[in-house]
């Protein structure tokens, strides 16, 4: 026996594994850790007795209650989201913006992986948020400020500048100009945009016509090669969908087929359903973007679905 | 997962390899760690100072761990608990108490059972289950802080925010909740944790 008594190490591998637990955990820190593990032989096993049971603990999120759309919950959320929209004031940030456009200063690449979730305040003071597998370029000079988004979703909050407008670019033949706060998606076949605070306009650009769209709060626009929808979406429904930015997929009556490719694009593993009726099943509920395991428990304890997996897929069926 | 380490155990059999660190540990949490209730109810049964058993448990995963180090026990089951009745035999030695049943029901723990497997939504259920009465277990504050982060999936910023109070209290409240979730789910007795 050491002079340390077993219990001591314990008390000291469980402050290990309470402030790994932590967003700004950095390498330095594991390395101390790593150092910690390797003194002996006893630090090692309490941490992974301690480590094990709490990874368990993961699953505790399947528990989760859908949130409730009631009344009160709905009407605190549109007067959060009226008084930030008031704040900031009305922006109507209207640009136009040649196709074959050319930076004159240098741009700086932000990307996330598969999984990846990333945010960025730039020079201006305006907040990028990276979403999962996304990849971005920003150019801020002295008469324009500009953003390509290559691929995935990203959500901005603009800095209003009058003077210098802020446009986001994403794909060949649409240009967007925008203020305020929104999100874009861009997938391979269309893009998303969501207007959450301010005015902004939607242009889009093709050979022989051009196009111009003023947003509203709650508006979303999706384009595609051939047209442009726009729906108003409920502030319930827009604080779901940003779920992400706290690292959550929110789910509200979702088919299991929309909430499956959700999941699927934060993960290497990808969930697949053979079953069309499956695939028509509703659900409800929250759960962390990186935790597949929380969501396939869901489906087997509530839907009493079964689970197998199969290389790198987990296939759900009846 | 259980086919993963099944076939990856079966390999390792085969070879009579030594193990290296990352399987060493993935072995540990897979077969030795789920042994826990049964070796705490040996522990509690030949052990007279109840306060002392966390720490012969920890010795046990020591000796199991340097043994398996060299070579890796198969089943685990017999072999943990041989390993925690040697302990005792030793402890019992050093202190010069003379056993009068000690260690003897040693062989009614069914040294090699296998249990049959459950079949993998059974074992989520139960799971489930299990977790939400050991969080139920837990007092109330750190209970609290448990939920936020891991049922709500709050960060550790936000879960201090929503309690006010500081990060560091509820990296204590995380620290005192990890370490008595590793005694309810790994399977203390019920009459243990009420001692302490």
């Amino acid at each position: 026996m050491t002079d340390i008594s077993p219990m001591d190490v314990e008390k000291c591998a469980a402050d290990w594994l309470a402030s790994r637990d932590r967003d700004d955990w950095s390498v330095g820190d594991q390395a101390k850790l790593d150092a910690w593990l390797a003194e002996a032989p006893a630090h090692e096993v309490a941490y992974w007795r301690l480590e094990t049971a709490w990874t368990r603990t993961e699953r505790l999120a399947a528990l989760r209650r859908p949130r409730q759309a009631s009344g009160a919950d709905t009407g605190a959320r549109l007067r959060t989201l009226g008084r930030v929209a008031g704040t900031l004031g009305v922006a109507a940030v209207i640009g136009f913006f040649v196709l074959s456009y050319a930076f004159r200063t240098e741009e700086t690449r932000y990307e996330t992986g598969v999984g990846g979730h990333k945010r960025i305040t730039l020079a201006d003071g305006s907040l990028v948020e990276l979403n999962t597998d996304t990849a971005l370029r920003a150019v801020l000079d002295r008469s324009e400020r500009k953003v390509v988004l290559d691929r995935g979703e990203a959500y901005f909050h603009i800095v209003h500048q009058t003077d210098r407008p802020f446009v986001v670019v994403a794909g060949d033949e649409r240009i967007t100009d925008l203020g305020t706060a929104f999100v874009l998606r861009r997938d391979e076949q269309q893009l998303k945009v969501t207007l959450i605070e301010g005015r902004a306009r939607l242009e889009t650009v093709g050979y022989l016509s051009s196009k111009a769209v003023d947003l509203r709060p709650g508006d979303e626009i999706i384009a595609n090669v051939n047209r442009m929808t726009r729906t108003h979406k409920t502030s319930a429904t827009l604080s779901e969908n940003l779920g992400w930015r706290h690292d959550l997929l929110i789910f509200d009556g979702t088919t299991l087929a929309d909430a499956v490719s959700e999941l699927n694009r934060y993960s290497q593993i990808k969930l697949v359903i053979t079953d069309s009726k499956v695939a028509r099943m509703t659900i409800n509920g929250t759960f962390r973007t990186g935790n597949l395991l929380a969501f396939v428990d869901a489906t087997q304890v509530v839907l009493g679905l079964n689970v197998t997996t199969r290389g790198d897929k987990i296939v759900i069926s009846k | 997962m259980a086919e993963f380490w099944d076939s990856n155990h079966d390999a390792l059999r085969q070879l009579g390899a030594a193990m290296s660190a990352p399987d060493l540990r993935a072995w540990f949490a897979a077969e030795v760690l789920p042994l826990e209730a049964t070796l705490m109810q040996f522990l509690q049964h030949n052990w007279r100072d109840r306060s002392e058993i966390p720490d012969l448990r920890q010795e046990v995963y020591l000796r199991v761990y340097e043994a398996a180090r060299r070579e890796i026990p198969v089943p685990a089951r017999p072999f943990v608990l041989t390993i925690a009745r040697n302990l005792i035999i030793d402890r019992l030695r050093k202190e010069n108490v003379i056993a009068i049943d000690a260690v003897s029901d040693l062989e009614t723990l069914n040294l090699t059972r296998d249990e049959p497997g459950p079949d993998r939504n059974a074992i989520a259920r139960d799971e489930l289950r299990r977790l939400q009465a050991a969080l139920d277990q837990l007092p109330p504050r750190c209970r609290e802080v448990v939920v936020l982060r891991r049922v709500e999936g709050l960060s550790r910023r936000a879960v201090a925010e929503r309690l006010g109070i500081t990060e560091d209290t509820v990296a204590e409240h995380l620290s005192n909740g990890m370490r008595a979730l590793a005694n309810l789910l790994h399977g203390e007795p019920q009459e243990l944790r009420r001692s302490k």
